[in-house]
């Protein structure tokens, strides 16, 4: 069986550069308990570009970055998502495959920092084992590499065996990230990853996402108009309607926050509407 | 508790000194008394409290000689009970917590039947236990029996008790994991248990001293002898029983059952202070 | 659970291989625990349902009525009036639970609104372990001291005011402590709303702060009440187990589950079975008082601990 799935897979792995676009939602609608918190909500994410979800609080942003890799299953367990979700080609949701192996492709970071209170090479490891890695052997290189991507290497090469919870936060966040490299993934969410850091942390993560890019797709919730103009070669723009999150507009980031089509975009950008 | 501190150091009304003076007269006169509960026993029992004591066999019903098979009885009794009932209230703990919802109907009479098994009386599961394991069973008035039985009593706090550590863990290593990519079988055994250890160890000494404290459902289904078991299929008597025993049915057994008290109570005070250094609650 | 054919099969699976054909660890995990979820929820049936056996040859060949018409306890004649049993029971759980009550109220004002906050914690602490105390201490200590006092005052000293005191003292930690977190968790706004309109301490505590928590006082109450009936050991050793109707307070009674002690290991079967009646008649009274402290505080669908 396991042999079957190996060549099912190389099969079905496409041989050349990806399809574009990396990430594809269709009439993405999430409701709960009969009301609707998002309404058919649709966009694609290329490879190699990142996408900001700008937008009100309440309008769904974190909602929709939660279907994309079917957190949503944790964070609010009763809610029932409609539409469908295409990683590279391949159509993941609705999908039997099980979510884990999922999130494993899609990645997500959230708002405060979350390492496990274990050593920082407990945290690494048990990304890795989460990933279904079994090369036990590659373990210290891999957590090498992925900390040299987050520049927390040469800080923290001595300090493996310290609890995580030790570290500041937004080298924490950093730590947070590197971990969620470890399996590869081809698209990294993240949800406000500077909002509970300091502005020179915050700096620092958002460097690194711009860094991030270049290997994977990206996308972004952020409250931070300035951030979204500075990192995001796309943006999305939530609102809400009658309750329901919407989106409004999508476009390059220049468009969306110097020439917004729309009179609601443009009343967010300038600051007009909270 | 912080308002404690800001309150104090207003000065207090009149009618405030009165009810003071009136609520700390029934703290001191509690306090008292559960001191003199302390101070009686170990004055009338420590002359008897020596190495012989613990390492003997009792003689005479007791009256002299020592509680060694007493002692032993007590801790295969407790290792039965723990042993039984920790793995099965985590599990319990893990499904309530991991894979149902807080307000769907089977917490509902998850809680609702702990609750009533918590509050049963304790000679009901006494009555339970010899007639299910004794008779049913064909385990005989034994140790396994008396563990078994204290095993029942004990699941329901542990349960609770875990299910509370459990929804105390940060919601962040929970989507952590879970974004990570972890099942729930990693999750649970590598970031719910570990994170949890040392509350879990709390519960689990907390359960290991209300098995310690029993003594009405042992009655029935432990046993009265005082030799030593030879296998968990032997009948043994627990400290608590022994104390029973010889206050109630052996005349002039009171000093050496206040002997025999003084264990209890040292065994059960060090279960609890170890059990009071782990919690996480004591430590903030 | 997960079907390797339709699953679209990502690179990183390949640990998470089945176990058989479609079996993986989390399934038998979840059906482990599943089972022993079941096993709780029906371990209480079962052991209603023993008691319930156990009892039931009295319930077929001896009528109600006699349980309490009959001229005497003497189930060796067959004579099978509980009455001296159910009165003493009542009688010292409802004495326990009126002097605990208002000393439990007493230290759970006294930790949270006028000790500071570290003579608090240490009292609760103390109450902490007093509340498991191992219940045949407080028996042990009862028989040895306070029995010989109460002689002294008004033979034979065992007495039904023996064991209302020792019961009082057994409960007293324990609804204490759960008044005590009821108060601990009242809003601070509130209680600064109530000090910035000029209240006292003691109209705070006794006028604003109990009826904001009185279902957790009352329920606190239920099960300081539950423990006392259910009590064993302390009742046999303290109130003399004579199973007649008291007559003044310093008389000895006999409890149900007293009487139980004392009379299973020479039962004859039908008298075994009245005695699994009075224990199921203790059954349904605790899982009556567990039902009512269930609807006073997990109905609103918040979380008290019990």
């Amino acid at each position: 069986m396991l042999v079957e799935r190996t060549i099912t897979e190389q099969m079905s792995e496409p041989a050349t550069a990806r399809p574009d676009p990396a990430l594809q939602a269709n009439g993405i609608t999430v409701s709960l308990n009969g009301r609707k918190l998002l309404r058919d909500v649709s966009l694609s994410v290329q490879p190699n570009e990142i996408m900001a979800i700008i937008g009100p609080s309440g309008c769904g942003k974190t909602t929709f970055l939660t279907t994309l890799n079917r957190m949503i299953h944790h964070t609010l367990p009763a809610a029932t998502v409609e539409g469908d979700i295409v990683l590279n080609g391949r159509r993941v949701f609705p999908s039997d495959e099980n979510p884990a192996d999922l999130r494993c492709r899609i990645a997500m970071i959230f708002q405060r920092p979350n390492p496990f209170p274990f050593s920082i090479r407990m945290n690494m490891e048990f990304a890795l084992k989460a990933a279904g890695d079994r090369d036990k052997a590659s373990y210290p290189d891999k957590i090498e590499k992925n900390l040299r991507a987050v520049n927390l290497w040469d800080a923290l090469k001595d300090r493996l065996n310290d609890t995580a919870t030790s570290l500041s936060g937004g080298e924490q966040q950093r730590l947070c990230i590197a971990r969620a490299l470890l399996s590869g993934p081809d698209v990294v969410l993240f949800d406000e990853p500077c909002s509970a850091l300091d502005p020179i942390s915050s700096t620092a993560v958002e460097e690194l996402i711009s860094e991030l890019k270049t290997e994977r797709s990206i996308v972004i919730v952020t409250h931070n108009l300035a951030q979204a103009a500075r990192i995001s070669d796309h943006c999305a723009f939530f609102f809400s309607e009658d309750g329901s999150g919407r989106l409004m507009e999508l476009g390059p980031t220049d468009q969306i926050m110097n020439h917004p089509r729309q009179e609601t975009t443009r009343a967010y950008v300038n600051g007009e509407v909270c | 508790m912080g308002y404690g501190a800001r309150i104090t150091r207003e000065r207090m009304s009149g009618t405030d000194i009165i009810v003071y003076g009136i609520l700390l007269a029934a703290l001191a006169l509690v306090f008292l008394t559960y001191g003199k509960i302390v101070f009686d026993i170990v004055m009338k029992g420590i002359g008897f409290v020596d190495w012989g004591y613990l390492t003997e066999d009792p003689r005479m019903s007791g009256r002299a000689g020592g509680v060694f098979p007493i002692i032993v009885s007590t801790l295969w009794v407790l290792s039965i009970a723990v042993v039984v009932a920790v793995p099965i209230s985590l599990a319990i703990a893990i499904f309530v917590t991991e894979y149902l919802s807080p307000f769907s109907t089977l917490s509902r009479i998850f809680r609702l039947s702990m609750l009533i098994l918590a509050s049963v009386p304790s000679i009901a599961f006494g009555l339970f236990g010899a007639t299910f394991f004794a008779q049913y069973l064909g385990f005989g008035t034994s140790i396994l029996t008396g563990g078994l039985t204290l095993a029942i009593m004990v699941i329901p706090i542990c349960a609770f008790a875990f299910e509370e550590v459990f929804r105390l863990l940060p919601t962040g290593y929970r989507n952590g994991a879970f974004a990570l990519g972890a099942r729930k079988a990693r999750f649970i055994f590598f970031i719910l248990i570990p994170a949890s250890a040392t509350d879990i160890i709390t519960v689990v000494l907390l359960g290991t001293g209300r098995a310690l404290a029993e003594t009405a459902a042992l009655l029935f289904t432990s046993g009265y002898s005082d030799r030593m078991p030879e296998s968990i299929f032997d009948p043994g008597r627990v400290l608590s029983i022994h104390i029973y025993d010889l206050s109630m049915g052996i005349p002039g057994g009171d000093r050496m059952a206040s002997a025999s008290a003084i264990l209890l109570i040292g065994l059960f005070l060090i279960i609890s202070s170890v059990g009071i250094f782990f919690s996480r609650k004591a430590k903030t | 659970m997960t079907n390797p054919q339709v699953s679209a099969a990502p690179a990183l699976s390949r640990a998470h291989r089945p176990l058989g054909s479609g079996v993986t660890f989390d399934g038998v995990l979840r059906v482990a625990l599943a089972i022993a979820f079941g096993f709780a929820c029906i371990i209480v049936l079962v052991v209603a349902f023993v008691i319930l056996q156990g009892a039931a040859p009295a319930l077929a060949q001896i009528s109600w009525a006699r349980f309490l018409t009959d001229p005497d306890w003497h189930p060796m004649v067959e004579m099978y009036n509980m009455t001296p049993m159910l009165v003493g029971s009542v009688l010292t759980s409802i004495g326990a639970l009126v002097l605990a009550t208002p000393v439990s109220l007493a230290i759970a004002a006294a930790c949270n609104f006028y000790l500071n906050p570290l003579a608090a914690s240490i009292y609760r602490r103390i109450l902490f372990v007093m509340a498991a105390m191992p219940t045949v201490i407080f028996g042990f200590w009862g028989l040895t001291e306070v029995v010989p006092f109460l002689g002294q005052i008004k033979a034979p000293g065992v007495s039904l005011l023996a064991g209302v005191l020792i019961l009082a003292l057994m409960i007293i930690p324990t609804t204490a402590l759960l008044i005590d977190v009821a108060f601990s968790k009242l809003p601070r706004q509130l209680l600064n709303g109530a000090y910035a309109l000029g209240a006292s301490r003691a109209q705070t505590c006794f006028t604003m702060a109990c009826v904001v928590v009185r279902r957790a006082i009352f329920s606190a109450a239920l099960l300081g009440l539950g423990r006392a009936l259910g009590e064993t050991i302390v009742v046999v050793m303290v109130t003399g187990n004579k199973a007649a109707l008291p007559t003044s307070i310093f008389d000895p009674i006999r409890t149900l589950t007293a009487n139980v002690t004392l009379e299973i290991g020479y039962a004859a079967p039908l008298h075994t079975a009245t005695l699994f009646l009075s224990i199921l008649i203790l059954f349904m009274i605790a899982t009556g008082l567990a039902l009512l402290v269930y609807k006073l505080n997990f109905n609103d669908n918040t979380q008290v601990d019990v």
